[in-house]
């Protein structure tokens, strides 16, 4: 921990062992990935946007 | 004495031959016999010592194998004694805060959609399916997609004959500059013209068919779905036009495009005003318990219906059409799956 800002009382966690995990590229879709898009109606840049929970037209 | 509880967000649907278990936290389903069923009733009301009882030893051996199996499942829990009362039921409300949730268009010109845009933003739509018997250029992907910008619509699906210049840059293209198409369709396409990847945003189908309008209301076991709002939905009210609105490629507001009665023009009416429309919500609440064979199928909470097209066999006392979709090919009396074009 370099970024300690002059903290005078330590932290209670202290980690004595931590075994990194390197994120594996992560692209791959899966059903729990969520998109975002801009929506300034809602005034956010993270206006989730979902698909629907059944299929809407079946023709196929 | 032991009892045995079966957890809340599982959901067992009684058909006529058969049990579906659907488990609404993994959203998995399941056929199961039908004395499956008329186990675990017996498990709600007394203790597995009292249910046993009841049977011989032979019986026994099989219900201890059923109780083992429901449990390797997770589909319930034991306790000591009875704690029925401490573990409610699922509340199977259905609540939606959007007025509407789809429209399905028929597109003929795109220009239509600003007509409807500031309606479909009032009515707090979320999704948009359109349909176009004319090929679309990438501009019109792209203005379809951008005419959306900054709306609450979440998600647009579209349905588009196949042409030769679609390919891996047209479609790697799209997934660069749009933001709200899900899912994509080029019917009419005789070779795939390349590898569909998985790192598109939307998914993509190609198929040789020939798609029209009247290619809809299908029934089959790819549109089933287990989740928690789309069966809750199924319980309640239409799964399929519950909160749907439509508009037929001549600018008639329907229910649905293959629907016969129309709420108005798009050219001279609101999408609002068609949704006030006395008639406009008639079949919102006719669920799947109130369709000719449907309510007795296992299936019926996680399949979506068609009112368009049916047998047209069945009608209730307020009129509307009760019978089974002609386009579904499963017969709960059977429990097989035919064709239905050659068994109508």
């Amino acid at each position: 921990m370099r970024n300690n800002f002059k903290e005078k009382h330590k932290l209670p966690l202290t980690f004595q062992y931590i075994e990194m995990i390197k994120n594996k590229s992560n692209k791959k879709k899966n059903s729990n990935t969520v998109f975002y898009t801009k929506c300034t109606k809602y005034e956010t840049d993270f206006y989730a946007i979902e698909k629907p929970i059944k299929p809407l037209v079946r023709m196929l | 004495m032991t009892y045995f509880n079966i957890f809340s967000n599982i959901l067992i649907t009684k058909g006529v031959g058969r049990i579906l278990i659907s488990d609404l936290q993994r959203n998995v389903s399941e056929l199961y016999p039908l004395e499956l069923y008329d186990l675990t009733e017996e498990l709600k009301k007394d203790s597995i010592q009292n249910v046993l009882k009841n049977y011989d030893a032979a019986s026994k051996e099989i219900l201890q194998e059923y109780i083992d199996f429901l449990l390797e499942k997770e589909y319930g829990f034991i306790t000591q004694n009875d704690w029925a009362r401490n573990f409610p039921l699922l509340e199977y409300e259905y609540n939606d805060y959007s007025i509407l949730s789809n429209i399905f268009i028929e597109l003929e010109d795109i220009d239509i959609l600003d007509k409807i845009k500031e309606s479909m933003e009032s009515l707090e739509i979320k999704h948009l399916v359109i349909y176009s018997k004319n090929q679309l250029s990438f501009e019109q992907f792209l203005k379809i997609d951008h005419k959306f910008e900054n709306s609450p619509l979440e998600g647009i699906e579209i349905f588009s004959p196949f042409h030769t210049f679609i390919n891996e840059d047209f479609i790697q293209n799209l997934n660069e500059n749009t933001s709200r198409i899900y899912n994509m369709v080029f019917y009419g396409c005789k070779k795939v013209p390349f590898r569909v990847k998985d790192t598109f945003r939307f998914t993509i189908n190609f198929t040789q068919q020939d798609l029209q309008i009247s290619s809809c209301g299908k029934v089959n076991l790819d549109y089933f779905g287990t989740n928690l709002p789309k069966v809750l939905e199924s319980i309640n009210h239409n799964s399929c036009l519950h909160k749907k609105i439509s508009i037929d490629v001549k600018g008639n507001i329907r229910n649905c495009p293959s629907m016969p009665q129309s709420f108005g023009n798009i050219k001279d009416t609101k999408l609002e005003e068609a949704l006030h429309h006395k008639h406009f919500k008639k079949y919102w609440n006719l669920t799947k318990d109130k369709i000719e064979v449907c309510k007795d199928c296992e299936f019926r909470y996680i399949c979506t219906d068609c009112r368009a097209y049916t047998e047209r066999t069945h009608e209730n006392e307020k009129g509307l059409d009760t019978s089974k979709p002609l386009k579904c090919g499963y017969d709960p009396y059977t429990g097989e799956w035919e064709e239905w074009s050659t068994n109508p």
